[in-house]
C-alpha cells in the first residue's frame, strides 16, 4: 500500500486482529463476512489523517459489538449483560469494603460499619426524637389550623 | 434528543437510499450518508448493515480493482433491493406524517 506507512499498517492488522478476537464466538463463515471488507477500510481510516485507529473509530471490542448489532447478530459474550455487570458489581462491592477498611483504621476499629453497629442504639433515639417532633408539628398545625385567625396584611 | 437511537431505525433504509444514485464501497456509502446530514452514523452500523441486506438479498457486490491498493467490493442494488427501498420508503413517509401531524397537534396544545 503506498498510501500507507509502515506503522498503520502495524496498527491496522493488530485492530483486525483485537475485532476477530471480539467476533471469536461466530461461525467463521459469519465472522469472515463481517470482516471483509475491513481490512480496506481501515488502512483507508489510517491513512488520511493522523490519529491512532483507536482514537478515531474506538476501542476494537465497541467497534465489533456495533457491527454485531448492526448485522442483526446477537451480542458477543464480552458485550454488555452478564458477566460483564456482574465483574462492575464486584468491582464496586470490592471498593466498597476497601473504603469501609480504610476509613475504620482511622477511627480506630477494622471497618467503618462495627464502629456504626455499635451506635445502633443512638440511631434509634434518633429516630424516636424525629417522630416525636414530627408528631408535634402535625398536631400543631392542624390544631391551630382549625381555628381562624386573622393575619396582618389580610382581611 | 439523541439521533443515534433515531437512527437505528432507519439506517436500512438510508442504506438502500444512498445506493440509489449509483453503486459504492462501503466507505463511499459511509461518505454519502455523512454528507447528506447524518453526521453521527458509525462505521461499524454501515459495514454491520451492509452485511445484513446482502444476506437478505437486496444487494449484489463485484470487486474492482483500486490504483492505491487491493480490489475493493462495490454494493449495487438489486431488483429485490429497489423493491424493498420503494415499500421503505411509503413506510417511513406514512410514519414522518403522523409524527409531524402529532407535534403539530401537541405543539398547538402546548
Amino acid at each position: 500500500m503506498n498510501t500507507t506507512t509502515g506503522t498503520s499498517t502495524d496498527e491496522v492488522t493488530r485492530y483486525l486482529a483485537d475485532l476477530r478476537a471480539a467476533l471469536a464466538d461466530l461461525p467463521p463463515g459469519e465472522r469472515d463476512g463481517l470482516l471483509e471488507d475491513l481490512p480496506e477500510h481501515l488502512a483507508e481510516v489510517a491513512a488520511e489523517a493522523p490519529g491512532s485507529l483507536a482514537d478515531r473509530l474506538g476501542p476494537p471490542a465497541a467497534y465489533a459489538a456495533e457491527l454485531r448489532a448492526a448485522a442483526g447478530l446477537r451480542p458477543g459474550p464480552a458485550d454488555g449483560g452478564g458477566p460483564a455487570v456482574g465483574s462492575a458489581v464486584q468491582r464496586l462491592v470490592a471498593l466498597a469494603d476497601r473504603v469501609d477498611r480504610g476509613t475504620g483504621r482511622v477511627i480506630g476499629y477494622p471497618k467503618a460499619t462495627e464502629f456504626l453497629v455499635l451506635l445502633r442504639p443512638a440511631w434509634w433515639l434518633l429516630r424516636g426524637y424525629l417522630a416525636a417532633l414530627l408528631l408535634l408539628r402535625w398536631y400543631a398545625a392542624t390544631s391551630l389550623g382549625l381555628v381562624p385567625r386573622t393575619l396582618p396584611g389580610r382581611q | 434528543m439523541d439521533t443515534t437511537q433515531l437512527l437505528k431505525g432507519v439506517l436500512d433504509l438510508a442504506v438502500l437510499a444512498a445506493l440509489r444514485g449509483g453503486d459504492g464501497y462501503g466507505y463511499d456509502i459511509l461518505r454519502r450518508l455523512r454528507s447528506a446530514g447524518l453526521a453521527e452514523v458509525g462505521d461499524a452500523s454501515v459495514y454491520g448493515t451492509l452485511r445484513r441486506l446482502f444476506q437478505a438479498g437486496y444487494l449484489t457486490t463485484y470487486l474492482v480493482a483500486s490504483d492505491e491498493g487491493p480490489h475493493r467490493k462495490y454494493y449495487a442494488l438489486n431488483a429485490a433491493g429497489r423493491e424493498q427501498l420503494g415499500q421503505g420508503r411509503k413506510v417511513w413517509c406514512a410514519f414522518s406524517a403522523t409524527m409531524d401531524a402529532l407535534l403539530e397537534d401537541s405543539g398547538a396544545a402546548a
